[in-house]
């Protein structure tokens, strides 16, 4: 079995928190509007979920070593199932780009470019992110380590910073004062949104490390914005109360932009656009080079360039179609809970029959 | 690939250069307050706006319009009619050539009508527009907001704005009022048991608005404000009940809750009594250097009982008594006496708050709700409004003598 390591331990887990967070900073909203005060309980659960998938989805890889789901499949069932599930991904993954980025346009337009169409500035971060994910998933690691440093240095060094200059623990109180069910709908929520995660690691297994064992990673990376996502909303509860927590998208945005510390320093605001600007960057990398991975498994891998150009073109399209941010809020919430867990179901099951196949085909093999 | 990324980079900065954002500095009119008068009769608002960019800028392309009379001023105050903030935007836009920015306003004063009535629609503007901070602090005022903001003290000019940011950071050694940010309003509106506060400033020495149409046309064009001589002053604080303003706390009861609340205070406390026969407590005057208010709720017989215990921490700044030294005794009982003075002005907080306006300005739902949760929203939600006012609530307070300074002895002729 060949073993291609084009990535390290570090950089898979570093691609797997920016991964992730890319999602979770926008969709805590909706948890907390839901499960309340202790919407944190919600993404631990989700987390610890999501984990157990992904080392199940390794587990495949690991037993299939160099190949992604894609080809597993392909393997196991034929080219023309392999490319159905292709296709399936590469619409999903180009709807949860460009609602990514429509929700990301709607926070530049609404406190930094206001007059700017939000064509413009998308249109430079895509091709950022094409140049990124074009040139391979050893470059998109590397990113993912400055990135990673930049979001979690900048991120919490504001942060901080503005809780313990305007903190108040009593608007975090009581915990678990709702109904059970609320935190079920919270952790379905959180828990179909972090499936994102689970495309990501289906496909880039064939690149990722073997030893240490690469669901070591993935847990770790999963663990870290697991734990950026607790803390970050409690202390946006915490600054600005339940109620104006659980009503923007984007709260740090929200909060940042009323925080004064002293006579003079305001509009901390920067240090949170650059680290949403970093992230966006990170999350739609990921996502094209997904794309590029599943359009290449149709069209041939030696036309990744054209791969890439056409996927952002259709990310680009799809982006203009949902540029309004409330639409795309309420779409990549309906996209993850109705489409993203199902398929990522579906996938689990079809990685179950390869592993059983695999291992029947082994079996008769030896005798 | 590196064809590609070149034709990238040279199209991003060819295309990059500026932006459809751009402004020059000069070119902006930087808001540092907003005023906010309802006009009743007319169900309209009265928005008042204070530019304090003219002094930097020098306003020189300004000539024959509205704010001609400023140049000699470091600010321009425009008012206008409208039947919304937007749109009384637009309207003040259509006389001021320079873009009007609102990311600088520290300020924003509403007349008590517009606090009574027009409330809802004003703060719903400031929760949804992105254009002015959250930390932009609000204060009502009994007369006109157009009055507190064109008001100058003799021989100065500066801002009104910078002004009450001023009074502002002095509040603490104050003590009669609080400042209250947007952010902290909408805060109080929001949390279940929470009732909003906002402090009170008023203007002296100033003539009620004149020169200026209140006949509730909103058609009318914007016009420019005279500066007029006054003496602003904040104290007190005035009470809201969910989105309207019910009533107001003078300086005593505005100090008390604060104290209440663990507001941040310092100020000088004067004793004056009576009834004592030693003497000891006559002409007497502390600094408070710290008060620790803590809140405990319970159940008696399904009766809401407060109990509120109050640690205060001070220094003594002027006595009078014969002793040769502050003995221990004598210690006791000025502790004594600042422990009853305290009480006595957070009861007079909680008389007026509690049986007078029946507003929960002081949060006692909102830590009956945390300690309580089940019982709070079993029952106690619906009905806390009723019952808050025949409330129990027991004030315990406890002071600490820190020090007089380095004194030991009194003054006294050897």
């Amino acid at each position: 079995m060949k073993n291609i390591r084009k990535i390290s331990y570090n950089q898979t887990m570093l691609m797997v928190f920016l991964g992730t967070a890319g999602n979770l900073v926008y969709i805590h909203t909706e948890a907390g509007a839901i499960a309340g005060r202790s919407g944190w309980i919600c993404t631990i659960v989700a987390t610890l979920v999501v984990i157990m998938l992904c080392i199940f989805m390794v587990r495949v890889g690991s037993r299939f070593q160099g190949k992604s789901i894609l080809t597993i499949i392909e393997d196991s069932f034929g080219r023309v199932v392999s490319c159905i599930v292709s296709i399936f991904y590469i619409v999903l993954m180009i709807l949860l780009s460009a609602t990514n980025l429509s929700l990301f346009a709607g926070v530049v337009n609404a406190y930094i470019l206001i007059l700017t169409p939000k064509w413009v500035p998308i249109f430079l971060l895509l091709v950022v992110c094409a140049l990124i994910a074009g040139s391979g998933i050893e470059v998109l690691a590397r990113m993912s380590i400055i990135f990673s440093l930049i979001t979690i240095v900048n991120y919490n060094a504001a942060n901080i910073l503005a809780v313990v200059t305007t903190f108040d623990y009593k608007l975090l109180l009581p915990q678990f004062e709702r109904p059970f069910i609320t935190y079920i709908q919270g952790m379905y929520l959180i828990l179909s949104s972090m499936l994102e995660t689970f495309l990501f690691a289906a496909i880039g297994i064939e690149n990722m490390p073997m030893n240490p064992r690469p669901y070591k990673a993935v847990a770790k990376g999963l663990l870290i914005s697991s734990f950026f996502v607790v803390t970050v909303p409690t202390s946006f509860i915490g600054i600005l109360g339940l109620t104006e927590a659980t009503r923007t998208g984007y709260v740090a945005f929200n909060m940042f932009h009323g925080i004064q510390i002293g006579r003079f320093i305001q509009g901390m605001e920067v240090f949170v656009m650059i680290t949403y600007y970093v992230i966006a960057v990170a999350k739609i990398s990921i996502n094209l080079f997904i794309l590029k991975t599943a359009l290449s498994h149709i069209i041939g891998k030696s036309h990744g360039r054209l791969a890439i150009v056409c996927t952002t073109v259709l990310v680009f399209v799809f982006f203009l179609k949902y540029i309004s941010f409330n639409k795309a809020y309420l779409f990549a919430i309906q996209l993850a809970e109705y489409v993203t867990l199902p398929f990522v179901i579906f996938l689990s099951l079809i990685a179950a029959i390869c592993l059983a196949v695999g291992k029947r085909k082994e079996l008769k093999g030896k005798t | 690939m590196k064809t590609a990324a070149l034709i990238c980079i040279t199209l991003s900065i060819l295309l990059t250069t500026g932006c459809w954002d751009y402004a020059e500095y000069e070119d902006m009119a930087l808001i540092s307050s907003i005023g906010i008068d309802c006009i009743h009769e007319t169900n309209s608002l009265k928005i008042t706006i204070e530019n304090s960019s003219v002094g930097t800028q020098g306003n020189q392309s300004q000539s024959g319009q509205a704010g001609e009379k400023s140049k000699s001023s470091s600010r321009e105050l425009y008012t206008v009619q409208a039947r919304s903030i937007p749109e009384a935007i637009n309207k003040l836009q259509q006389v001021e050539e320079r873009e009007l920015f609102f990311g600088y306003v520290q300020v924003i004063v509403m007349n008590s009508e517009a606090a009574k009535k027009c409330m809802k629609e004003i703060i719903s503007f400031f929760s949804y527009t992105s254009r002015i901070r959250k930390s932009a602090y609000l204060y009502v005022t009994p007369k006109s907001a157009q009055d507190v903001l064109s008001s100058v003290e003799t021989g100065e000019n500066f801002p009104a704005a910078h002004r009450i940011v001023a009074f502002t950071q002095q509040s603490a050694r104050n003590a009669t009022f609080f400042p209250v940010t947007l952010r902290e309003f909408n805060i109080a509106l929001t949390t279940k048991g929470m009732q909003p506060v906002v402090p009170l400033i008023n203007v002296t020495s100033s003539n009620d608005t004149g020169g200026t149409d209140e006949s509730g046309n909103t058609d009318a064009m914007p016009e420019d404000v005279e500066d007029k001589p006054g003496t602003l002053h904040i104290s007190g604080m005035g009470v809201f009940k969910g989105d309207s303003l019910v009533g107001q706390l003078d300086e005593i009861e505005s100090t008390g809750l604060g104290i209440i609340l663990n507001k941040n205070i310092s100020n000088y406390i004067n004793l004056k009594s009576e009834d004592d026969n030693a003497g000891i407590l006559k002409n007497l005057s502390f600094r408070v250097r710290n008060i620790n208010t803590d809140i405990k709720t319970g159940l008696d017989n399904n009766r809401v009982v407060i109990d509120l215990k109050v640690d205060v921490k001070w220094r003594l700044e002027q006595f009078e008594i014969s002793d040769e030294a502050l003995s221990p005794d004598t210690i006791k009982k000025l502790e004594n006496a600042l422990a009853g003075s305290i009480k006595e002005i957070v009861t007079a907080s909680l008389e007026k708050g509690q049986k007078k306006l029946g507003s929960d300005i002081f949060d006692f739902g909102n830590v009956f709700y945390r300690q309580h949760t089940k019982e709070w929203d079993n029952s106690y939600e619906k009905k806390w409004d009723a019952l808050f006012p025949n409330m129990t609530v027991n004030v315990d307070v406890k002071s600490h003598m820190l020090e007089a300074g380095l004194a030991i002895r009194p003054m006294q002729k050897q």
